[in-house]
Formats: structure tokens, C-alpha cells, sequence
């Protein structure tokens, strides 16, 4: 299968943040969720990933070309949404486009004004009048109207909402019917993952967790649920981010074959859902003893 | 896998300049009629052509710096660092508008002072070769201060430029007033004055004017491979 994007050993220092030997693989006309929690590292990913900063190891392909070298071939396939709007704030709508279509060669100015007008921004509006949600519509706007190979998203749903998010999620999923376009986005947001992610992946502490496909995920988590013998130190090694609650024992296991020989009559085995392992993964740090569930 | 042809780099510079010019109409138009009515004031007042044209200079050559440090505000930068453009593209586009527009404000600066009613200055007082040397040597000098720094650290770039600057015009006056550099801040023009005179004698006019263009085009060289240096670097 050709990957549009391919990432291998990448690392980044920054003061108090290290980004470890990332590694993983989109392939051509299948959508990846980043997900992560704050400072988790997603960021600097899509940053890398679009050249804006440099690596100090690793090798990114994009389109199999070599992202530095091929840069300007690179991002004239790519449709990029910014985490944080950075338009000039006094420009209106439609100068904002006309100073940034010029440098698309697949500009479609009757997309433009159809996404302008799907989602209810007027062309002549100042940006800066525009609320969060709407700079997130705009620049979707922009980064969809060349026709771009591979969407590039850093939190494109934050501020928007839940309908908004539900039409956004159709209206990529109509783009990607001829099998082109191939999407990678960050997100918080764990239904809008497992409803249009194929692949997931997810970081913490500046390291891959793991990058499967969505299904793969969600079968090979599980959370368990029981009794104190949860918290037998022979455990330790298949269970992640162990909650000791009123309830009894909550905990995430990747090894749910392993564990069942230790599990008694009384303890319960339920599929992990994308929330319940970010929050247990998120958790693993801290000592099991320490925890109280809600 | 197939590609997608970019636009060639050449057709990319007129595309930045117009990106520039579009988002800065207003600050661009405030800021040179600001300069006009200054220029215009110093037109009509001065009879001393050298101290019109210096100050002119450094004013115009402020006047690209409203684009390029308004970049770096609102995140602009960011935005023209994920165009299929190289940083290589985005500096020489950066330096050439700045270029252009200073040999706009060069050429107002030149015709003010001929305007009757504004000028007070003959057209052979203002229009020489001499003249458009002196104009030329300090918008390199200034554009060597400011922007190599402004294209980094955008707005602080400029006040580190600028403070720069003040940093070696302290340190002179401190000389002069030590004794150090005799004859005061006017023996030290008159030095200089004397040097450029005495390099002009040795050489002759025309080969005077050939080491000062080599000069300033070296000068306007290492402007552009410092910008360039420090905007590779620049993570946006």
C-alpha cells in the first residue's frame, strides 16, 4: 500500500519537551486521528511534518518525496488547517483568499465560494469578526478550495459544534469517495475518531503510544473491572492505569489473553472505548494506591 | 505517484510582493504619507541638501519594515512559511519589495525638493551621482542593521537593529568626548570626509564610484545571506 505520509525516527528538543523516535504511516486515501492530551506532542508533529520546524533526527516523507527537499511540491498538495488562526485580522474574507489562491496551481474558486457559502461565511466579513468556530470554517474553507492530496488538521473540531462537527465529518467523507484526498488531524475529541478515523495515533510524553488502525485499537484494548485481587502485583505488567474506586478496581489491559488466567468469577471484561484509553493511558504514571475513580 | 506541478520560484516572488501589498494597503499608505509631509517639511525648510538626503534615507528605508514586522505579528509568518514557497523565496521576496519600495520613496525623496512651492533646494544641488551614492550607502548601512534581525525576530528584530545602532553612537560620542577620537563628533565627519576624499583622489571619480557599488552590493550580500541564516532557523 503507498503511504502519502511516512515518518521514521523523528526527534525534537525543545526546553523542558523531547519528542522520542516517532514513527508511523498514513496510507493514501485513509484518514489518521493524532490524539493526545495537552503538550502531549501533537503539535510539534504536524509542525514537523509541514516543515515549519526542524527536526534534529528522522527522515518524513510526504507524497514520497523528502520533506524538506521537496517542499513547495509537497505543500501544493497539502491543505492545511493551523491550530491557531494566524490571518491578518483587519483583512476581509475575500482578500485574505485572493492574496493566498495565486499560489495554488488546483485553486477552484467556485469551491471556494461554495464551502464559503456552505458554511454561512460572508465573503466581505473582517477575520477578525469572526467567532473561533467560524476561523476553524474559514481556513477549512482555504485549505480544501486547491483540492489538496493530504489534509493536514491541528484541532480542527475545538469550538465547533456537535451538528457542525457532524456535517464537517460528511463533507470530508463525500471528499474522500474517489479514494485522492487523505487526511491526518488532531483532535481531543474521541467520537469524532471513532467515527471517521481509520487509523489512530497516539501520543504522550513526547512518544508513540501506538498508531493501528481504529479497529485494532478497539479490539485489542480492554477495560477490567473487579475486585482487589486486580491490584496483585503479578499484575502489574498487564495492566495500565489501575483506579481503585467505591465501586471496586477499574484498569486498562492490552493483554486481556494473559490476564484471564488470574481473573476470578467475579471480575468483568468490557471493550475499551478511545475515551477510556486515553484516560487510563493518561493515568498510568501515577501509582495505582493514589487514585480514586469518580 | 503522480505530482502536481508548483509554481515556478520566479512567479512566486510577484505573489508574495502582492500578498505583502494587499494585507498592508493602509499602514503602507499612512506610513508614506507620514514620510511625505516630513520629506516635504524638510524640503521647504532645509537649504543643506547632505542632511535632507541622509535622514530621507533612513526614513524611507523604515518603510518596508511596517510589512515585514507585521508579519511576525498575528502569526503571519507562520501562514507564509506553509505556502508551497522555499524561506529562501520568502527573504529574497521580503528584501527585493523592501528594495522597491525604497527606490519609490528614494525617487519622491529625490523630486520633493524640485516641486516649486514645497523646495526649497536647486534641481543641481539634489540631483548628482554624489548624492544618489550617499542615498544608496545609507539604505544598505541602515537595511544592514535592521533587517537580517527584523526577518528572525520580527518587531524585536527591529528594535534590536535600532538599538544596535544607538549602541555604536553611544560608543562614538563616549570616544569623541574622551578624547579618544580627536576634534569631537565634526572631526570625526571631517575624517571620514577626508578618507572618502582622499580614496576618491587615489582612484579617480569613476574608479572611486566602482569600489563603492562593489561595496554596497557586498554589504547588500552579506544583508541577504545573514536574513536568510537566521530565517532558516526561525521555527514557526
Amino acid at each position: 500500500m503507498n503511504a502519502v505520509l511516512d515518518v521514521q525516527g523523528l526527534c525534537k528538543s525543545y526546553r523542558g519537551f523531547r519528542l522520542e523516535n516517532a514513527s508511523f504511516s498514513l496510507p493514501t486515501g485513509f484518514v489518521m486521528g493524532l490524539i493526545g492530551p495537552n503538550g502531549a506532542g501533537k503539535t510539534t508533529l504536524i509542525r514537523l511534518i509541514m516543515n515549519l520546524i526542524r527536526p534534529n533526527a528522522g527522515q518524513i516523507r510526504v507524497f514520497g518525496l523528502d520533506h524538506q527537499d521537496d517542499e513547495v511540491a509537497i505543500r501544493s498538495r497539502i491543505g492545511f488547517v493551523y491550530d491557531t488562526p494566524c490571518y491578518d485580522p483587519g483583512a476581509r474574507l475575500h482578500t485574505i483568499a485572493r492574496t493566498l489562491a495565486p499560489f495554488y496551481p488546483t485553486w477552484d474558486e467556485q469551491e471556494f465560494d461554495r464551502l464559503m457559502c456552505e458554511f454561512e461565511l460572508p465573503h466581505h466579513k473582517k477575520f477578525k469578526s469572526l467567532s473561533h468556530g467560524m476561523t476553524n470554517k474559514f481556513a477549512l474553507a482555504l485549505a480544501l478550495a486547491h483540492h489538496p492530496d493530504l489534509l493536514v488538521m491541528d484541532e480542527p473540531t475545538s469550538g465547533l459544534d456537535p451538528v457542525f462537527r457532524h456535517e464537517l465529518i460528511e463533507l470530508l467523507r463525500d471528499r474522500m469517495g474517489d479514494g485522492r484526498l487523505s487526511i491526518l488531524f488532531s483532535t481531543h475529541i474521541t467520537t469524532d475518531l471513532e467515527r471517521f478515523a481509520d487509523y489512530i495515533t497516539s501520543v504522550r510524553k513526547g512518544r508513540i503510544v501506538f498508531s493501528q488502525s481504529r479497529d485494532d485499537i478497539l479490539d485489542s484494548w480492554s477495560v477490567v473491572k473487579g475486585g482487589t485481587e486486580l491490584l496483585n502485583p503479578a499484575l502489574g505488567a498487564h495492566l495500565k492505569g489501575v483506579q481503585r474506586g467505591i465501586a471496586g478496581v477499574r484498569a486498562l489491559t492490552h493483554d486481556i489473553n494473559g490476564l484471564r488466567p488470574y481473573l476470578s468469577g467475579g471480575t468483568a471484561v468490557e471493550r475499551a472505548s478511545l475515551d477510556d484509553i486515553m484516560v487510563f493511558l493518561d493515568s498510568d504514571d501515577e501509582p495505582a494506591t493514589l487514585k480514586v475513580a469518580a | 505517484m503522480d505530482t502536481i506541478t508548483a509554481i515556478p520560484a520566479r512567479s512566486v516572488l510577484p505573489l508574495l510582493w502582492r500578498k505583502h501589498l494587499m494585507l498592508n494597503t493602509r499602514g503602507i499608505i499612512l506610513y508614506a504619507a507620514m514620510i511625505l509631509v516630513y520629506l516635504g517639511w524638510w524640503a521647504h525648510a532645509s537649504d543643506r541638501p547632505v542632511p535632507y538626503l541622509v535622514m530621507g534615507s533612513f526614513m524611507v528605508a523604515l518603510l518596508p519594515v511596517t510589512i515585514l514586522a507585521r508579519e511576525h505579528k498575528d502569526g503571519g509568518i507562520r501562514l507564509s512559511c506553509s505556502l508551497p514557497v522555499t524561506r529562501r523565496t520568502i527573504v529574497i521576496a521580503n528584501l527585493s519589495l523592501a528594495l522597491l519600495l525604497s527606490v519609490a520613496g528614494g525617487i519622491c525623496m529625490f523630486g520633493l525638493p524640485l516641486i516649486p512651492g514645497v523646495g526649497t533646494l536647486a534641481a543641481g544641488q539634489v540631483l548628482s551621482g554624489w548624492n544618489v551614492l550617499l542615498v544608496l550607502s545609507v539604505l544598505t548601512i541602515v537595511s544592514l542593521f535592521i533587517y537580517p534581525s527584523l526577518t528572525r525576530f520580527g518587531p524585536l528584530g527591529l528594535m534590536v537593529g535600532l538599538a544596535g545602532m544607538q549602541i555604536i553612537g553611544t560608543v562614538v560620542l563616549v570616544l569623541t568626548a574622551s578624547g579618544v577620537i580627536k576634534g569631537g563628533i565634526r572631526g570625526l565627519v571631517g575624517w571620514i570626509w577626508g578618507t572618502v576624499e582622499g580614496v576618491k583622489g587615489a582612484l579617480g571619480s569613476l574608479g572611486f564610484v566602482a569600489v563603492v557599488l562593489v561595496v554596497l552590493a557586498l554589504v547588500n550580500g552579506l544583508t541577504y545571506a545573514l536574513s536568510l541564516h537566521l530565517f532558516q532557523r526561525l521555527e514557526a
